[in-house]
């Protein structure tokens, strides 16, 4: 009967040993994370700015891109009054030249 | 009764074994449960700085768009521009080679005798001198147009060849104390009134274009 709650006794004792080793476990767990919350924060942080500045570059580089698209019409049409100008200028050569003689020895 | 203590013993193992695993999840979920919310944290907190900057990201996308269509408008303007530019360019040049092949013509003794009248009148009359080119010295009577002068400018006027000489066409006169010169060479004239002329010539060749 002795020997029998000796025994208990001794396998309460392992009882509690795995429990506080589990509490150690737990502890030791719960500091890691706590650890590694800061750099988890820092580093969500860090890669949040560093997309929005990323989106930020898209926005602008995307802006010019569509901006230049859009005013290529402007030198289509540049272009096109360009040869315009050319013929007619052509055709009207010889009446500029003639009236600048004549406004400069008359 | 011995088979009753192992049971005890066993369970008693069992439960510590048990409760063990229990704290060891409870922690891990707990640690879980802190990463997931500093992450979530430092989302939150960055936000704010990256509305910001993607606000100023978008008034910037604005600016550029504002920019880019002014500097592309003002490239298209300078292309007709600078095509203007060239052909009325190419007018005053045709008339610089026609002003100097005049030379050669019949036509240019009365304009050469024209320029001089011109040029005394403007200084109004006098004693003057005419500075021509080596050739055309020759081609000029100067007192028939000593009278033209004197009646435009109702000041009795003498001319006489100046020694020097220039090698433009055309003529520069002068006061004989050399203080005031009326520079009526070709080159100068187109010099002095290329504005006007160039607006001339563009209503000549582009009126009828945009």
């Amino acid at each position: 009967m002795l020997e029998s709650f000796k025994a208990v006794l001794e396998k309460e004792r392992e009882a509690e040993k795995i429990i506080l080793e589990a509490k150690e476990q737990a502890e030791k767990i719960k500091k890691n994370a706590q650890e590694k919350a800061e750099a988890v924060y820092r580093e969500t942080y860090q890669e949040t700015i560093a997309e929005a500045r990323r989106k930020s570059i898209e926005i602008k580089e995307q802006a010019k891109k569509d901006a230049e698209s859009e005013a290529q019409i402007f030198i289509k049409r540049a272009e096109k009054l360009k040869k315009k100008i050319l013929v007619s200028a052509e055709q009207k050569f010889s009446e500029a030249v003639n009236s600048i003689l004549h406004e400069i020895l008359s | 009764m011995e088979s009753l203590g192992h049971r005890i013993i066993d369970r008693i193992l069992k439960d510590a074994r048990e409760e063990a695993e229990t704290i060891v999840k409870d922690a891990q979920k707990s640690a879980e449960t802190i990463i997931e919310k500093q992450r979530q944290s430092a989302r939150h907190s960055a936000e704010k700085e990256a509305h910001s900057l993607l606000k100023r990201a978008e008034n910037d996308a604005d600016i550029i768009r504002g920019k880019v269509a002014t500097d592309i408008k003002r490239r298209a303007g300078w292309i007709v521009l600078s095509e203007k530019n060239r052909l009325i360019t190419n007018v005053l040049n045709e008339v610089k080679k026609r002003l100097v092949n005049l030379k050669k013509s019949e036509g240019y003794v009365p304009v050469l005798e024209k320029l001089i009248v011109d040029a005394g009148a403007v200084l109004g009359g006098g004693m003057l001198e005419v500075v021509l080119n080596e050739n055309d010295s020759t081609l000029v009577k100067l007192n028939k147009l000593e009278k033209k002068i004197s009646d435009r400018s109702s000041v009795d006027t003498q001319l006489k060849f100046s020694e020097q000489k220039t090698k433009a066409v055309g003529v520069i006169v002068k006061t004989i104390d050399d203080r005031i010169f009326v520079d009526n060479t070709f080159e100068a004239i187109l010099s002095r009134r290329e504005r006007e002329l160039r607006l001339k010539i563009t209503r000549i060749l582009f009126s009828n274009v945009g």
